[in-house]
C-alpha cells in the first residue's frame, strides 16, 4: 500500500508539476478503526474531514466499523494474528488491558512527555488515569459515560415524591421506588441494569462504597469484603423492596420509555436515545449514582482511542489525530451527537463549544458533575480476565432471579473468581 | 504392466486438487486445533505454552461444560425425534390433500429457507415478556405470562421449541419427496392384499418405504441439531446462568468472548469426537436396517 | 373360480371419458385377454375389476353378485402387476404371506413384535408358513424365500408376485402386463408358465397386454380394445381370420395384414388395382373400400381359382424357415408376403412385374367405415357368405 501510494504521488507530481508543494507531502495514510456506528459514524467522518483539512499531509481511512466493544476487540486480536492491524483503534475502556497484555497497544507516555504545553490542553489527571495501566498511558478517553439514575417525574410525583428534591441515597431511591411500585398493575418501581457488559454497574456499586474488585497486588478477590457486602446489600434491597424484576435491559428501556418504569439506573450515554423515544410524553430527569461513603467512586464507561502503529512516521501523524479527536474540536462534535461526555475539560468551560449546551441540557450535566470521582472500568488480569466477567455475571443473574441469596451469591462469586485469577 | 507407474502418476495428479483442498481445509485446521488444545494459547497472543492435558482436566471439572453438554444432548434428544415425527405427520397430511400442497409446502419450508438468525429476531418479538404474541395468546388460556428466554425453567425449552419448529419443515419437505417416490402400484397391491386401512397402509407400506428417507432426515437433523448455535446466540447467549448453554455456543464464548483459545480448541476436539461417535453409531445401528 | 360380468361400466378421469358403457363377460375358468394400445382403457378395466378404482356407472358381477361397492380385499381377486409391486423391505416369504396375514390375523395380532405373542397368533402363523411353502414349491421358489426382492432377478420377482397372488386361492387372477419388464427370451418362458398355471388351477384369468402375439398365444378369448370400447371379443383364430374391422385386422398378426385401397364398380364388383375381383358388395353405398389379405395368403405366379395382381418384388428378408417379401402393387401400395424360404424368389435389379395370386378364401373387404363387408361371390366354387363363422 505504502509503495503503491508513493508511486501514485510520484506520478501525480509529474503530471501536476505546478501543484502546491503540500500535495506531494500527502504520503501518510492512517487506518482508523471505530465501533458502534449507530452512534459514532457521523462523528468520526466529520472529525476526519476536519482533521484532514488541518493536516493535508495525512489521509484518514476507516475500516468497516464494528458493532460493539466485544467485536471491536475480537477484530483487533484477529488482525494481530494476521498482521493487518489498523494504525489507530477505538476500544471500550475495559478492553484496553487485553491489548496492553498482548503488547499490541503502543505506550503514549513518551508522546505526552514530548508535548511542550500538555498541562494546558485540558487533559485532567483523573480522566487521564482511565487510560493508564502499570504506570503508563495507553490511551486517551474519547467518549465517556458514567452510571446515572433516570427518574420518570410523572411517576415520582404520583408517588408523592418531590421532583426538585430527588433522593441522593439508595435508601431514598428504594423507598421512592417502593411507593411507585405500590399501586401494582404494569407500573414498576425501579430497575438496576446489572447486566451491562463488563460488570459495569456491579463495579459501580462496589466502587461507590469505596471498594475494589481485587486487592492492590491483583492476587486476591476484594469485592467480598465489608465494602462489597455493603454493595450487595444495596442490590438485595432493590430486589426486595424496590420492585426490581428479572428482565433484560431492552425490556427495561421499553418500560421506561413507555412510562411504566419509575427509576432506571443506567448509563448517561442513553440520554440521547431516551429523549428521542419519550419525546414530550412525560418529563424525566437524571440524578447522580449514589455515593454512600466518602472516597467512593464510579467507573467510567465508553471509548478510548489507542495507537497501534509501530511506524515512527505514522506514529507522529497518529498522535496528532488522537489529540485532535480527544481535544476541544473532537469533544464538541462528539458530545453534540451523543449522550457521552468528553475526556477533555476545555469544551464545557467555553460557551462557544459546549458551555451553553450543558446549560440547556441539565440531564447531560449529571455525568459532568460526577467527573470529580470517576475511576477506571476495571479489567481483570490474566488469561481468564474476560471469563471472570462472565462468572460474575452468572452469579448476579442467580441473585437477581432469586435462585440464590445475595450473601450466598457473593460468596460463590468470590470463590469462582479467585479460582480464575493468575497465581 | 509398464504402463502402471505412469497411470499412478496420473492418478495422483488428478486427485491432487482434492487432496490439497482436503488437507488445507479439513485435515490441516483439524490438526492445528488438536495441537492448540494442548496449549494455553490466548486468542491474539504471540506466544503460547504447552500445558499437556490441563485443558481437558479443566473441562472435566468445568460445571459450564457439563451444563452445555447436557443441554446439547437434551436438545438433540427432543428436537430430532419431535421434528422428524412432526415432519412425517405433516407430510402425510399434506400429501393427502393435494389441493393445498403447494401452500403447505411453502409455509412449513419457510423457516428452513430463511436464515435462522432473522427468524430468531422474529421469535424475540413473539416471546417478548409484555408485548409478545406468545404470552398474549397464552393469557387467553389463563397461563401466567413469563419471560420465556430469561426464565431458567423455560429458556432451554423455548430454544428447543424453536428448534423443532425450524427443523420440522425440512423433515416434511424431504418426506414429501420420499412419499412421491413410493410407487402407486405398491398401494394398489396392498389394497388387494388387504392393507387397505389408513393405519395399516402407513405402518406396512409408507413407513418402511420411507426407510432410506428417514435415515437421511435423521442424520441431517441430528447433525443440524448438534450444531445449534444461532438461536442461542441471538436469543439467550446461553443464559440465564448457562441454563441454555450449548456446546457450540460455549466454544464460541470461550474462544471469541473470553479469548481462551486453547481451552476452546480442547472443547472443539471433544465436540468433533462426539460428532464422529454419533456418525459411527448411526452407521452401525440404523444403516443396516433400512437399506434393501 | 368364478364368472365375471361387466355391465355398461363407465369411468372418467376428470374430463376424459376412459370407458363408455363397456360390457364384457368372462366365463368361469376362462383365460381372457384385454388387448389394445396404451391408453385404450384396458388397465382401467382391470383396476375396476380389482376394486382399485371406483366405477362411475354400471355393474361388476362376480358369480352374479354386484361387487361394484365391495372393497378390493373382499372381492377374492388377485392381481399381478407390471412392476410386480413387491414390498422391497420384506423377504420373498413375507411378501407371499402378506395377503394371508392381513386376512387371518386380527388387528392386534398384526402388531409388530408383540402381535406374535398374542394368543392364537402362533398357530395362525404356522398355517400361513405352510401355505407359503406350498405355493413357493409350485413356482420353484423354495430356495429363494429368505431373499429380498432386490436380491432376485426379474423372472424370480415375477414368480414371487405370482405366488403372492396364488397363495389365497382367489376366484379370479388379474394380470397387468406382467411380462413387459422381462427380456424377450424370458418373456416367452414365463408366458408358457402362466398358461400352464391356468391349465393347472382352472381359475378365471383376466390378462392385460399390448402384445398381440402374447394375447393370441395364451388366451381362450381376446378382447381387442380401442378408445375405451371393445372392438371385438373372440377366440384368437377368429380375430385373425375374420376380424370385424380394419382396426382389429391391423392390430392382429405379424407381419401386419396387407391393405390396399379398392372400390366397388357400378355392378357392385370389387375393383382393386384395375382388377375386377369377382365379389359382389351388397348394397350400393359402399364405394370406397379396403381390401385386406394376410401375407401368407399371397403366392408367386398365377394359380387357378386365385385372384391375380401384377406386382414387383422390392425387398426380401431372410428369416431361416421363411422369408418376408415386400412387394409393390401396380396401384403403388406396398404389401408383404411370407413364404417358405425355399419357395421365395430372389430380388432382381429393376424388378419385373409378375403375376401374384391371392387365395380368394382369405380375402377380406372393409367398407369406408372400416367394417368388414360380407361378400357374395359371383363365381361358383368360391367361398359363400353363408359359410362365414
Amino acid at each position: 500500500m505504502q509503495r503503491h501510494l508513493s508511486t501514485f504521488t510520484l506520478l501525480g507530481s509529474l503530471l501536476f508539476a505546478g501543484a502546491p508543494p503540500g500535495a506531494t507531502a500527502q504520503a501518510t495514510e492512517l487506518v482508523v478503526d471505530y465501533n458502534i456506528p449507530a452512534a459514532f459514524k457521523q462523528v468520526h467522518e466529520d472529525l476526519a474531514k476536519a482533521f484532514m483539512a488541518r493536516y493535508p499531509s495525512v489521509k484518514i481511512t476507516f475500516t468497516a466499523p464494528t458493532a460493539n466493544y466485544e467485536e471491536a476487540i475480537q477484530r483487533i486480536l484477529r488482525q494481530a494474528v494476521t498482521k493487518q492491524l489498523p494504525d489507530v483503534s477505538y476500544q471500550g475502556l475495559n478492553r484496553q488491558r487485553v491489548l496492553v497484555d498482548r503488547s499490541i497497544a503502543v505506550d503514549l507516555t513518551p508522546f505526552i512527555a514530548a508535548e511542550k504545553d500538555w498541562k494546558n490542553q485540558g487533559y485532567d489527571d483523573a480522566l487521564l488515569s482511565l487510560g493508564q495501566l502499570n504506570g503508563k498511558q495507553w490511551s486517551l478517553g474519547f467518549s465517556l459515560s458514567t452510571p446515572v439514575v433516570y427518574y420518570n417525574l410523572d411517576l415520582v410525583k404520583r408517588a408523592g415524591g418531590d421532583p426538585n428534591n430527588l433522593p441522593g441515597s439508595w435508601e431514598g431511591i428504594i423507598a421512592l421506588a417502593k411507593k411507585i411500585d405500590a399501586p401494582g398493575g404494569n407500573v414498576h418501581g425501579m430497575q438496576f441494569v446489572w447486566d451491562i457488559t463488563g460488570n459495569w454497574l456491579w463495579q459501580a456499586l462496589v466502587f461507590s462504597h469505596g471498594g475494589s474488585m481485587l486487592t492492590p497486588d491483583e492476587k486476591k478477590v476484594a469485592f467480598d469484603g465489608p465494602k462489597g457486602q455493603a454493595a450487595m446489600k444495596d442490590l438485595a434491597a432493590m430486589l426486595k423492596d424496590g420492585g426490581m424484576r428479572d428482565i433484560s435491559n431492552p425490556v427495561a428501556l421499553q418500560n421506561f420509555a413507555a412510562g411504566t418504569l419509575g427509576i432506571w439506573v443506567y448509563t448517561t450515554a442513553a440520554i440521547g436515545a431516551v429523549n428521542k423515544q419519550i419525546g414530550s410524553r412525560f418529563e424525566f430527569r437524571t440524578g447522580p449514582f449514589p455515593i454512600p461513603v466518602a472516597g467512593g467512586r464510579v467507573p467510567a464507561g465508553g471509548n478510548a482511542v489507542m495507537m497501534l502503529t509501530r511506524d515512527p512516521a505514522k506514529q507522529r501523524a497518529a498522535w496528532e489525530y488522537i489529540k485532535f479527536a480527544t481535544g476541544p474540536v473532537g469533544a464538541t462534535t462528539m458530545v453534540r451527537a451523543t449522550g457521552y461526555f468528553p475526556a477533555n475539560t476545555i469544551p464545557a468551560q467555553r460557551a462557544d463549544l459546549l458551555g451553553d449546551f450543558y446549560k440547556n441540557n441539565p440531564n447531560h450535566l449529571t455525568a459532568i458533575k460526577q467527573l470529580a470521582y470517576v475511576t477506571g472500568w476495571y479489567a481483570f488480569p490474566g488469561e481468564n480476565g474476560l471469563k471472570v466477567t462472565d462468572v460474575i455475571k452468572d452469579q448476579l443473574q442467580a441473585i437477581v432471579n432469586r435462585s440464590t441469596t445475595p450473601e450466598q451469591g457473593l460468596a460463590t462469586m468470590a470463590a469462582s473468581v479467585q479460582a480464575l485469577l493468575p497465581r | 504392466m509398464h504402463a502402471m507407474p505412469h497411470r499412478s502418476w496420473l492418478g495422483w495428479a488428478l486427485s491432487a486438487p482434492g487432496i490439497i483442498a482436503l488437507f488445507t481445509l479439513v485435515v490441516g485446521p483439524g490438526l492445528v486445533t488438536a495441537l492448540l488444545s494442548f496449549s494455553d494459547w490466548q486468542f491474539g497472543a504471540t506466544s503460547l505454552n504447552w500445558i499437556g492435558f490441563d485443558n481437558f482436566v479443566a473441562m472435566w471439572h468445568d460445571e459450564t461444560f457439563r451444563k452445555a453438554f447436557r443441554n446439547t444432548l437434551l436438545y438433540i434428544c427432543v428436537v430430532v425425534p419431535a421434528s422428524v415425527g412432526l415432519g412425517l405427520m405433516l407430510a402425510l397430511l399434506v400429501e393427502s390433500d393435494p389441493g393445498l400442497r403447494a401452500f403447505y409446502r411453502a409455509a412449513f419450508f419457510l423457516p428452513v429457507a430463511s436464515t435462522l438468525i432473522a427468524m430468531a429476531v422474529v421469535w424475540q418479538f413473539m416471546l417478548h415478556p409484555t408485548a409478545g404474541l406468545v404470552n398474549h395468546v397464552l393469557s387467553w388460556f389463563r397461563v401466567a405470562p413469563t419471560d420465556w428466554l430469561k426464565n431458567p425453567a423455560t429458556a432451554l425449552w423455548t430454544i428447543i421449541a424453536i428448534g423443532v419448529w425450524s427443523k420440522t419443515g425440512l423433515a416434511m419437505v424431504l418426506f414429501m419427496a420420499g412419499l412421491q417416490s413410493i410407487p402407486r402400484d405398491l398401494y394398489d397391491a396392498g389394497q388387494i392384499d388387504g392393507i387397505d386401512e389408513a393405519w395399516d397402509r402407513v405402518l406396512r407400506i409408507t413407513v418402511p418405504m420411507l426407510g432410506p428417507t428417514t435415515l437421511f432426515v435423521l442424520t441431517i437433523s441430528a447433525i443440524q441439531a448438534f450444531q445449534v448455535f444461532d438461536t442461542v446466540q441471538v436469543l439467550t447467549e446461553g443464559g440465564p446462568n448457562k441454563t441454555s448453554e450449548v456446546l457450540l455456543h460455549l466454544i464460541y464464548s470461550e474462544g471469541f468472548s473470553f479469548f481462551r483459545a486453547g481451552y476452546a480448541a480442547a472443547l472443539t476436539v471433544v465436540y468433533l469426537l462426539v460428532v464422529l461417535c454419533l456418525i459411527q453409531l448411526q452407521a452401525l445401528v440404523v444403516e443396516r436396517r433400512v437399506h434393501y | 373360480m368364478a364368472s365375471l360380468a361387466l355391465q355398461a361400466i363407465c369411468k372418467s378421469f376428470g374430463e376424459t371419458r376412459v370407458l363408455d358403457r363397456l360390457d364384457l363377460e368372462v366365463q368361469d375358468g376362462e383365460f381372457l385377454s384385454l388387448l389394445g394400445p396404451s391408453g385404450c382403457g384396458k388397465s382401467t378395466v382391470l383396476k375396476l375389476i380389482a376394486g382399485l378404482d371406483h366405477l362411475d356407472a354400471g355393474a361388476i358381477r362376480l358369480d352374479g353378485r354386484d361387487v361394484a361397492r365391495v372393497a378390493a380385499k373382499h372381492r377374492n381377486v388377485a392381481m399381478v402387476f407390471q412392476s410386480y409391486a413387491l414390498y422391497p423391505y420384506m423377504s420373498a416369504a413375507r411378501n407371499i404371506a402378506t395377503p394371508l396375514e392381513m386376512r387371518r390375523l386380527s388387528r392386534w395380532q398384526r402388531l409388530p413384535v408383540i402381535g406374535r405373542w398374542l394368543p392364537g397368533a402362533a398357530s395362525i402363523h404356522a398355517g400361513i408358513d405352510a401355505s407359503v411353502r406350498r405355493v413357493a414349491e409350485t413356482v420353484s421358489l423354495e430356495q429363494l424365500l429368505e431373499r429380498k426382492p432386490g436380491q432376485l432377478s426379474g423372472g424370480q420377482r415375477q414368480r414371487v408376485a405370482l405366488a403372492r397372488a396364488m397363495v389365497r386361492n382367489p376366484a379370479i387372477f388379474l394380470f397387468d402386463e406382467p411380462l413387459s419388464n422381462l427380456d424377450t427370451h424370458l418373456r416367452k418362458q414365463v408366458r408358457t408358465e402362466i398358461a400352464d398355471l391356468h391349465r393347472r388351477l382352472g381359475t378365471t384369468f383376466v390378462y392385460v397386454t399390448h402384445d398381440q402375439e402374447e394375447a393370441m398365444a395364451i388366451s381362450d378369448r381376446v378382447a381387442v380394445m380401442e378408445g375405451g370400447r371393445i372392438l371385438q371379443l373372440a377366440a384368437p383364430e377368429t380375430l385373425y381370420v375374420r376380424p370385424d374391422s380394419v382396426t382389429v385386422a391391423r392390430f392382429i398378426g405379424d407381419p401386419a395384414i396387407n391393405l390396399i385401397p379398392a372400390a366397388a364398380d357400378a355392378s357392385g364388383h370389387v375393383v382393386a388395382d384395375n382388377t375386377q375381383i369377382e365379389f359382389l358388395v351388397p348394397g350400393r353405398s359402399a364405394r370406397a373400400l379396403t381390401l385386406g389379405f394376410r401375407p401368407e395368403s399371397l403366392f408367386p405366379g398365377a394359380r387357378a381359382g386365385a385372384m391375380q395382381l401384377r406386382m414387383r418384388l422390392v425387398s426380401r428378408e431372410y428369416q431361416g424357415a421363411r422369408c418376408t417379401l415386400a412387394l409393390e402393387t401396380a396401384g403403388g401400395s406396398t404389401v408383404h408376403a411370407v413364404l417358405p424360404a425355399a419357395e421365395s424368389p430372389a430380388v432382381k435389379r429393376g424388378g419385373d412385374w409378375q403375376s401374384w395370386s391371392i387365395d380368394r378364401a382369405q380375402l377380406l373387404v372393409f367398407d369406408s367405415e372400416g367394417l368388414r363387408v360380407d361378400l357374395a361371390s359371383a363365381v361358383a366354387g368360391t367361398i359363400s357368405p353363408s359359410e362365414e363363422i
